[in-house]
């Protein structure tokens, strides 16, 4: 052993493969976890995208508050958030935060001052991008 | 390849480029399967919901449930049935159930009244409207209540810590008073130490004896005597222990007996610690009370006495009406003074008058300075001729021994014993008249000792006295009771010397119910009445009355009187009455019955009663009154969305002469009326064709229909018929007026449609209710919600699906 350690430390040409060879493991170690990650927020998202559904299953120009309320069920596989609702291609506002759950629903209440026998476009906007729009006649 | 391989190995470059490639791939290969697999299910879904094809056919009001028919057969009040079954009476068709009137009419009891103690256990009147092995229960009560122990072994113990001799675990039939008895007899092993025996009841004492041993071969006397109301089904442990005050004396207990039973007396008591200096009597406890005639009573007195000073007496009497002494001691205490207590027990028989007497149980010291305690007095009297028999005998002389250990008969009670069970009691005052001698006194029943003391007394002058007890099954024959005493020497006394036996009561057990009800004023011809019943046990001699309104009484004979030995099968008791049937209603036509069965044993049993029924037959009337019950589902149409009912009857008879009637029960006043009915005015049938005969209630209807949706509906007639006619029914049922939503549904579509809500949309409010339908593929469906009502005026009903399909109908 005291004759091998004063050779180790003078065989310099020992020390830098070894140290490439760390470094090299690190580095592709890191590459990797990043591939990964990304790999996972990509899929995420994307079947987040693809598994969102909702129905309109009302909407009502209720008299009575006069809101235009609209009742939303969620009948998709992920949570959905109405992150704007617009009216005539205007945004309006919404008892907001409106969420709901797989499988929840309820009514999604906009104050806009509609008009009895007017024509409006509604489209309700999840933080994902879908829409769910159509024309409907308040009565 | 050798080759390749070996340039494989030198070229480093390439193997990393192959590994990055290959887990890149891997990367590109994990992100598009998922995005295919994703993108497969949510196709599906997407083409499921593409697929189902859901409308609404109609949409209406929903007025009406389904008809609800009879489930069993019809009950007949008057009447009979000559063919077919209640089944017949469920659809329109060509069979039906045919009735013919009769002069006959059935009452059954509406109410019911115990007597006595008896206990009602379940059923309800309804359950006596037929013979149909539904029955209503009754529990018997005892007509008394005895519980006798012993333990004549003699035990011992050098534990200070009180040790069980006798131990009941008693639970009444009944809440009574119950007297309780207990006597037994001490010794100790050392003078120095004392024996001691206590009465507890559910670990509370009520007498006490702390006997400074005198002689260690005495056997000193424990009278112990307590009056407790002790309640019905309620458990108690009553016992009799005995213990020494000191491990180095040991203490013997023996002849432990303990009665406890529940007849009719009258009781005082003072148990707290009471203590005087002054000589004249002082009042310990008093007993006051006023016999209702004139008797023998059975007067029982207890107490425990202490004194302050071994050269000091206690004095202690039971004084009648502050003129007759029937018991008086003089106590010295041993050393220790008051720590010892000793035994004050006295019984006798007395003759009073139905004026007031009182019995009073006093004390004092003997002289002064001298301090007189006495604790634990109880005082009872009990009225003799509650037993079956008795016989007494005393003797009231103070006797003294001829010679010394020689025994001589005190007092003998002779008396023609009947078979049967005996509560024997002797009562005696006795002194050793000497402080080194003792005196003995034996209780024997049929020349067996039953209780025997021996007792030397601290002071030449003192007198103690105590109560014998037991209970014994004697044999018919002459019996001779006696109490004996001996001297150990010549100065011994005794007085006051009493024995009793009484003939204890039967144990019977009782149960008696009265049955009431209504019939009519009509002219009678005959009164049938019937009881069909029976018991838990065999043999009970049960008697059925019929209460007579002219004489206004039970008979005991004859009509309106039945009697039989009935057992743990039902018996049918009928009788007829052809004389005056009218005797056995009032003026409003209300009558009763009374149902009663004896047994003579002590544990108790039920009657069974599964039918009473009161039938009466008029003059001239021929009549038809069936009644049946009608369940609206309530799973369906919860009451809290009914608005009222129908009632539908088609029938035929074959004399249209007068009007049928429907009634309902009213469940409020328990009788079939039509109030609140749109026809009280009754049906006029057509003469041998189907009539339909229809009643709508929306009024009161909740009177008629109790919480679990059940309707109990009569079909009569009008009572005018002096000719029998016949009725056929063909349909009878009751339904449910609502005011719901009835959609017709349709799924078109290849696959199985959940339908998750309902919308009703009109011009004022959009409405949506939760729903949990599925309809196969290809089917139709009639969906019902009584809980919804259909808005007046242009609607929209909506339907949708769990996938997320809408359906709508426009109605109006």
């Amino acid at each position: 052993m005291r004759d091998r350690t004063p050779r180790l430390l003078r065989d310099r040409r020992g020390i830098t493969p070894v140290l490439s060879n760390i470094l090299l493991l690190v580095v592709a170690v890191a590459v990797m976890a990043v591939a990964t990650t990304a790999t996972y927020m990509i899929t995420t998202n994307l079947r987040e995208n693809m598994s969102e559904r909702i129905i309109l299953e009302d909407l009502w120009f209720n008299n009575q508050t006069g809101e235009i309320c609209i009742y939303l069920r969620n009948i998709g596989k992920v949570a959905i958030h109405v992150s704007a609702v617009y009216v005539n291609h205007t945004s309006q506002y919404f008892n907001s935060p409106f969420d709901l759950q797989v499988g929840e629903h309820g009514w999604l209440n906009v104050a806009y001052g509609w008009v009895s026998g007017a024509l409006y476009y509604v489209d309700v906007v999840t933080n994902r991008g879908t829409h769910i729009a159509g024309y409907y006649e308040a009565l | 390849m050798r080759a390749i391989m070996k340039r494989f190995r030198k070229d480093k470059r390439g193997i990393s480029n192959v590994v990055v490639v290959m887990l890149s791939l891997i990367l590109i290969v994990i992100i598009v399967g998922n995005v295919i697999l994703w993108s497969y299910q949510m196709s599906q879904l997407d083409l499921e919901r593409m697929q189902e094809t859901i409308s609404i056919a109609d949409a209406t009001r929903a007025t009406r449930s389904s008809w609800f028919t009879a489930q069993s057969e019809f009950a007949i009040a008057v009447g009979s049935r000559l063919s077919g079954t209640y089944t017949d009476t469920k659809n329109m068709d060509n069979y039906h159930e045919t009735f013919g009137e009769e002069r006959t009419q059935v009452f059954n009891p509406s109410n019911y009244a115990l007597a006595g103690f008896t206990k009602y256990v379940s059923g309800s009147v309804s359950n006596l409207n037929s013979n149909d092995g539904t029955y209503m229960n009754f529990r018997s009560y005892p007509n008394y209540e005895l519980r006798y122990q012993e333990d004549l072994a003699t035990s011992s113990t050098v534990s200070t810590a009180y040790q069980d001799k006798v131990s009941v675990v008693f639970t009444p039939q009944t809440t009574a008073d119950f007297v309780i008895i207990a006597a037994a007899e001490v010794q100790g092993s050392n003078t120095n130490y004392q024996a001691k025996a206590r009465l507890t009841i559910n670990s509370t004492t009520y007498q006490e004896l702390a006997y400074r041993v005198k002689d260690t071969t005495d056997w000193y006397p424990f009278s112990a005597l307590k009056r407790l109301t002790l309640s019905e089904g309620a458990s108690y442990l009553i016992k009799i222990q005995f213990c020494t005050n000191n491990a180095g004396g040991t203490a013997y207990v023996r002849n432990a007996r303990l009665v406890m039973f529940n007849l009719q007396s009258a009781y005082a008591e003072s148990e707290g610690l009471s203590t005087t200096d002054l000589t004249s009597w002082q009042d310990k406890a008093t007993l006051t009370f006023t016999p209702p005639t004139n008797g023998d009573y059975l007067i029982i007195a207890t107490a425990n006495y202490r004194g302050s000073a071994t050269n000091r007496d206690v004095r202690i009497r039971l004084i009648q009406d502050n003129t007759t002494v029937h018991t008086e001691i003089l106590g010295r205490p041993g050393s220790g003074t008051t720590e010892n207590y000793y035994t004050f027990g006295v019984m006798r028989k007395v003759s009073l008058n139905a004026a007031s007497h009182n019995f009073t149980l006093q004390y004092c010291p003997s002289s002064n300075p001298g301090i007189a305690g006495v604790n634990y007095a109880h005082i009872v009297a009990i009225r003799i001729s509650q037993f079956d028999s008795y016989s007494y005998a005393e003797d009231e002389t103070e006797s003294a021994p001829a010679a010394i250990n020689t025994w001589y008969d005190k007092v003998t009670n002779t008396y023609a014993a009947t078979s049967g069970d005996y509560l024997l009691l002797g009562s005696i005052s006795y002194k050793s008249g000497s402080t080194t001698d003792s005196v003995g006194v034996d209780f024997q029943t049929e020349s067996t000792s039953k209780q025997s003391l021996l007792a030397e007394h601290s002071d030449a002058t003192s007198y103690d006295s105590a109560f014998f007890m037991t209970t014994q099954a004697l044999t018919a024959g002459n019996k001779a009771d006696r109490i004996r005493y001996m001297g150990e020497s010549t100065s011994a006394r005794v007085k006051n010397v009493r024995l009793i036996s009484c003939k204890l009561p039967t144990a019977t057990q009782t149960v008696e119910v009265e049955f009431s009800g209504s019939s009519n004023t009509d002219a009678w011809m005959q009164l049938d009445w019937t009881v069909d019943s029976s018991f838990t046990s065999t043999a009970v001699t049960a008697t059925f009355q019929l209460y007579n309104y002219q004489s206004s009484q039970y008979p005991t004979s004859g009509d309106g009187y039945m009697t039989d030995v009935i057992g743990t099968t039902d018996v049918a008791k009928n009788q007829a009455i052809a004389s005056n049937p009218a005797a056995y209603r009032d003026a409003n036509g209300n009558w009763k019955m009374k149902i009663t069965g004896v047994k003579g044993t002590t544990a108790q049993f039920e009657l069974k009663a599964d039918w009473v029924e009161y039938k009466i037959m008029t003059s001239d009337i021929y009549q038809l009154d069936i009644n049946n019950s009608f369940a609206i589902d309530l799973s369906e149409y919860p009451l809290d969305y009914v608005h009222g009912f129908e009632m539908l009857v088609r029938y035929n008879v074959t004399a249209n002469a007068e009007k049928w009637f429907l009634k309902a029960f009213n469940w409020n006043t328990s009788t079939f009326s039509d109030a609140g009915f749109n026809n009280t005015g009754g049906n006029q049938p057509f003469l041998n064709d189907w009539t339909d005969y229809a009643i709508n209630v929306t009024g009161n209807w909740r009177d008629y229909v109790k919480d679990d949706g059940t309707l109990l509906v009569e079909f009569l007639d009008e009572g005018l018929n002096a000719t029998r006619s016949l009725v056929e029914i063909d349909f009878f049922g009751v339904r449910a007026v609502t005011d719901g939503t009835s959609l017709q549904l349709e799924n078109s579509g290849p696959s199985t449609i959940h339908i998750v809500a309902l919308w009703i949309v009109n011009s004022t409010n959009h409405q949506r209710y939760d729903t949990n339908l599925f309809i196969n593929s290809g089917e139709e469906a009639t969906y019902l919600r009584v809980d919804i009502s259909i808005p007046q005026g242009d609607f929209i009903a909506k339907v949708a699906t769990e996938r997320g399909n809408i359906a709508v109908f426009r109605g109006e």
